[in-house]
C-alpha cells in the first residue's frame, strides 16, 4: 500500500514550500499527499447566544473560505508534480488535529513549515511547529 | 448599520440634554420615573404573587406551582439530577463528541452561554434580600431549591433541542415558544400550544426588560454609587446617567452589531465568576473559625427560626423564590440557549443543564450566602441588595467593593445581553421575523436599561420577579405534558449507555483504528 504524506498548511508562502518539498518526495517515492487546513476552533470558547446561533453557518463558511483560499489553490500548485492530493479542513488546535489526523489517514510522515503567517501570533502564542514535533507519533519534517 | 446607531444615539442624546438642563432636579427625574412606574409595578406583581395565607404567611402560588414542578420531575425522572451528575459532567468535557462536530456548538459552550445569561445580579443581590428578609436558614432552602431544581432545567433544555427550528441556513431557533406550539400540536393540543406559546413569548419580553434588563442596570448602579461614596458619589441620584451609558453601551453591542465588546464581556465574565468564588472561599477561610456557628445558624434558622416574618414557611419562601429567580430552573428561557448544541440527541444537552443550577445556585448563591452569613452582616439595619453583599465581602477584603462593582458590571452586562437575545426571540415570534421589528424591541430594551437604573429596588424586584415567574406558568405546563416523551428518551438513552452502545470520542477512534 503507499505511503501517505500529510502536509499541514495555513496559507502561507513557508506552507507552500513544505507541501512543494512534500510533494516532490512524494512524486519519487510514489506516495500521495493529504494536504490539511485547520481552522482554530476550541470546544471551550465562548460566544454569545447569537453566535451560537449561528454557528452551523458560520462553521460552512470557515471551510468555504479554506478550501477556496487555502486548499484549492496549493492543490491547483501541486497537480503539476503528477501527485494524487486528497485535501480536508477541520476544526480544531492545529498541532492536536495533525497529530490526530496522521494517525486516522495512516500517514507515514508529516510536513510542515517552520512558521507560519504571523510571527506576532507565533510569539504571543505558541509555534503549531513546535507542538506538533513533541506530539506527533509519526516523522515530522519542517520546511524553512 | 449605522443609521440604527444614529436613532439610538440621537434619543438618547435628546433625552439627555433635557435632562441635563435640569441638573437640580435630576433626583426628581429618579423619583418622577419612580412615582409614575411603581403603581403599575405592584399592580403586575400583585397578580402574579397572589398569595394564600399559610400558617399566618403569604405563600405565592407561583413559588409553590415551580416547587412542585421540580420536585415531581424529580422523583418522576428517579433523581437524574444525581444519577446523571457524572455522566453529565463527561458530555460537557466532550468525552462523547462525534469526530464530525468539532467547529460546531459544544455542549460547553451551550451551557456556558446559558449561564453567562443566568449567573447575573440574582447570584448577588438576590441572594443578599434573602438573607436580609429570610435569616440565614434562607440559604439552605435556596440550597434544595437549586437540587430539584436540576430536574426541572433538564426537562426544558432537552424539549429545547428536540423541537427546535432548523433553518434553511443552518442557524437554528428552540425554546419555549417552539416546544410548547410543536410539542403539543402533535398531541392534538394545538390550540393550547399556540395559546401558551403567546402567552409564554408575552412574558418572556416582561422578564427580559425585567430580571433580564432594570434588575441588573439597577443594582449594578447601586454598587457603583456604594463604591464610589454613596451619597457623597458623583453617580449619586445620577442614576438616569448610568443608565444611559449602560445603554448605549448595551445598543453598540445589540443594535450596532458591534460583537467584540459581548466577546470580550463574554471571556471575561467566566474569570470573573471564578474569581468571586475564589475570594469567597477566602472569606470562608478567614473565619474558619465561625464557620461551624454559621451553619448551625443555616440549619437552625431553616427550621426554627427567630424573628423573621412569617417563621418557617416565610424562610422557605425566601429561599425558595431567590433559587428561582437566579437559576430560572422552570422559567424556560436557558433552554433558548442550550437548543443551539450540535447533538443527534436531545437528551443529552437536557443531561449537561443539570449543571446549570447546580453551579448557579449550589456553588454561586451558596458562596454569596455564606459570606453574608459568617460575616454576620445580615443583621445590620439599612443594608439591602448588593451593598449587603458588597459589606460582608469588605469585612474582610476591604478593597473587594471595587472588584465586586466591576465584576456586578461585568455580570449585569452580560446577562443584559443574553436576555436581549431571549427577548428579541420572543418578539419575533409574536410579530414576526425582520430587521425593523428586532430594531424597535432593541430600542425598547435599551430604554429600559435607563428606568431600571433610576427606580427603587423594591418596585424594579417587584416587577422583574413577576415577570419572570409568570413564564413559568406556561412553561411548566408544557413539561407536564411532554414529561412522558421525555421519560421514553432518557430511558432509552440510558440503556443504551449502560449497554455500551453510546461510545466515547476515545473508543469510536479505536474502533476506527482497528
Amino acid at each position: 500500500m503507499p505511503d501517505t504524506f500529510l502536509v499541514g498548511t495555513d496559507g502561507s508562502a513557508c506552507a507552500e514550500r513544505a507541501a512543494e518539498f512534500a510533494a516532490q518526495r512524494a512524486k519519487a517515492e510514489g506516495a500521495s499527499i493529504f494536504l490539511a487546513a485547520v481552522v482554530e476552533w476550541s470546544r471551550y470558547a465562548f460566544y454569545t447566544p447569537e453566535e451560537l446561533e449561528s454557528r452551523t453557518a458560520a462553521k460552512k463558511s470557515e471551510i468555504d473560505k479554506a478550501n477556496t483560499q487555502v486548499l484549492e489553490p496549493l492543490k491547483e500548485k501541486l497537480s503539476s508534480d503528477q501527485v494524487k492530493v486528497e485535501t480536508l479542513v477541520r476544526h480544531g488546535h492545529a498541532a492536536d488535529v495533525l497529530s490526530e489526523l496522521a494517525e486516522q489517514e495512516g500517514a507515514s510522515q508529516i510536513f510542515i513549515g517552520r512558521h507560519g503567517r504571523s510571527r506576532i501570533e507565533q510569539a504571543l502564542f505558541g509555534s503549531v511547529t513546535v507542538r506538533l514535533l513533541q506530539s506527533a507519533n509519526v516523522p515530522v519534517t519542517v520546511v524553512p | 448599520m449605522f443609521k440604527r446607531l444614529y436613532i439610538l444615539f440621537g434619543s438618547l442624546l435628546g433625552l439627555s440634554l433635557a435632562l441635563a438642563q435640569e441638573e437640580e432636579v435630576a433626583s426628581g427625574i429618579d423619583a418622577a420615573i419612580n412615582r409614575a412606574l411603581e403603581p403599575a409595578a405592584n399592580f403586575v406583581s400583585g397578580i402574579i404573587f397572589y398569595s394564600v395565607p399559610v400558617f399566618g404567611v403569604d405563600l405565592p402560588l407561583v413559588v409553590v406551582w415551580l416547587v412542585v414542578a421540580a420536585i415531581f420531575f424529580t422523583v418522576y425522572f428517579n433523581f437524574i439530577n444525581f444519577r446523571a451528575f457524572r455522566h453529565a459532567l463527561k458530555l460537557i468535557k466532550g468525552d462523547y463528541e462525534n469526530p464530525d462536530d468539532p467547529g460546531e456548538v459544544s455542549h460547553f459552550q451551550a451551557i456556558a452561554t446559558a449561564l453567562s445569561g443566568t449567573v447575573g445580579l440574582g447570584n448577588i443581590a438576590g441572594v443578599a434580600v434573602a438573607v436580609s428578609l429570610g435569616g440565614p436558614g434562607a440559604t439552605f432552602w435556596m440550597i434544595v431549591a437549586g437540587l430539584f431544581g436540576m430536574a426541572s432545567k433538564f426537562v426544558e433544555c432537552t424539549l429545547g433541542v428536540k423541537y427546535r427550528n432548523e433553518n434553511a441556513d443552518g442557524s437554528v431557533s428552540g425554546g419555549p415558544m417552539h416546544y410548547l406550539s410543536k410539542g403539543l400540536a402533535q398531541r392534538d393540543m394545538e390550540g393550547l400550544g399556540k395559546g401558551l406559546a403567546i402567552f409564554f413569548a408575552i412574558m418572556c419580553i416582561g422578564g427580559a426588560l425585567g430580571g433580564g434588563n432594570m434588575f441588573q442596570s439597577n443594582q449594578a448602579y447601586q454598587q457603583l454609587v456604594n463604591v464610589t461614596g454613596d451619597q457623597a458619589s458623583f453617580f449619586a441620584d445620577k442614576g438616569w446617567l448610568f443608565g444611559i451609558i449602560i445603554a448605549v453601551i448595551v445598543g453598540i453591542v445589540i443594535i450596532g452589531g458591534i460583537k467584540s465588546i459581548a466577546k470580550v464581556t463574554e471571556k471575561i465574565v467566566p474569570f470573573m465568576g471564578i474569581v468571586y468564588v475564589g475570594a469567597a472561599l477566602i472569606i470562608l477561610l478567614m473565619n474558619l473559625g465561625q464557620v461551624p456557628a454559621a451553619f448551625s445558624a443555616i440549619i437552625g434558622g431553616a427550621f426554627n427560626p427567630q424573628s423573621v416574618a412569617g417563621g418557617f414557611i416565610g424562610v422557605l419562601i425566601q429561599g425558595f423564590q431567590r433559587a428561582a429567580f437566579s437559576n430560572e430552573a422552570g422559567i424556560g428561557s436557558a433552554s433558548i440557549a442550550h437548543s443551539a448544541v450540535k447533538t443527534d440527541e436531545p437528551i443529552t444537552e437536557g443531561l449537561v443543564a443539570l449543571h446549570e443550577p447546580f453551579v448557579d445556585t449550589v456553588i454561586v448563591c451558596t458562596m454569596t450566602a455564606l459570606v453574608i452569613v459568617i460575616t454576620g452582616v445580615y443583621t445590620q439595619e439599612g443594608l439591602d441588595g448588593v451593598q449587603l453583599t458588597s459589606a460582608a465581602f469588605a469585612q474582610n477584603i476591604s478593597w473587594f467593593p471595587y472588584l465586586l462593582a466591576l465584576a456586578v458590571i461585568l455580570f449585569a452586562f452580560s446577562t443584559m445581553i443574553s436576555w436581549s437575545y431571549y427577548g428579541v426571540k420572543a418578539w419575533t415570534y409574536l410579530f414576526g421575523e425582520g430587521q425593523a421589528k428586532e430594531l424597535t424591541f432593541k430600542i425598547i430594551f435599551c430604554v429600559f436599561t435607563v428606568i431600571g437604573a433610576v427606580m427603587n429596588l423594591g418596585s424594579v424586584i417587584a416587577f422583574s420577579d413577576s415577570m419572570i415567574f409568570a413564564m413559568s406558568l406556561a412553561n411548566i405546563v408544557g413539561l407536564y405534558i411532554m414529561a412522558p416523551e421525555v421519560r421514553t428518551m432518557l430511558n432509552s438513552y440510558w440503556d443504551r449507555l449502560n449497554s455500551g452502545q453510546i461510545k466515547t470520542k476515545a473508543e469510536r477512534l479505536q474502533a476506527a483504528g482497528d
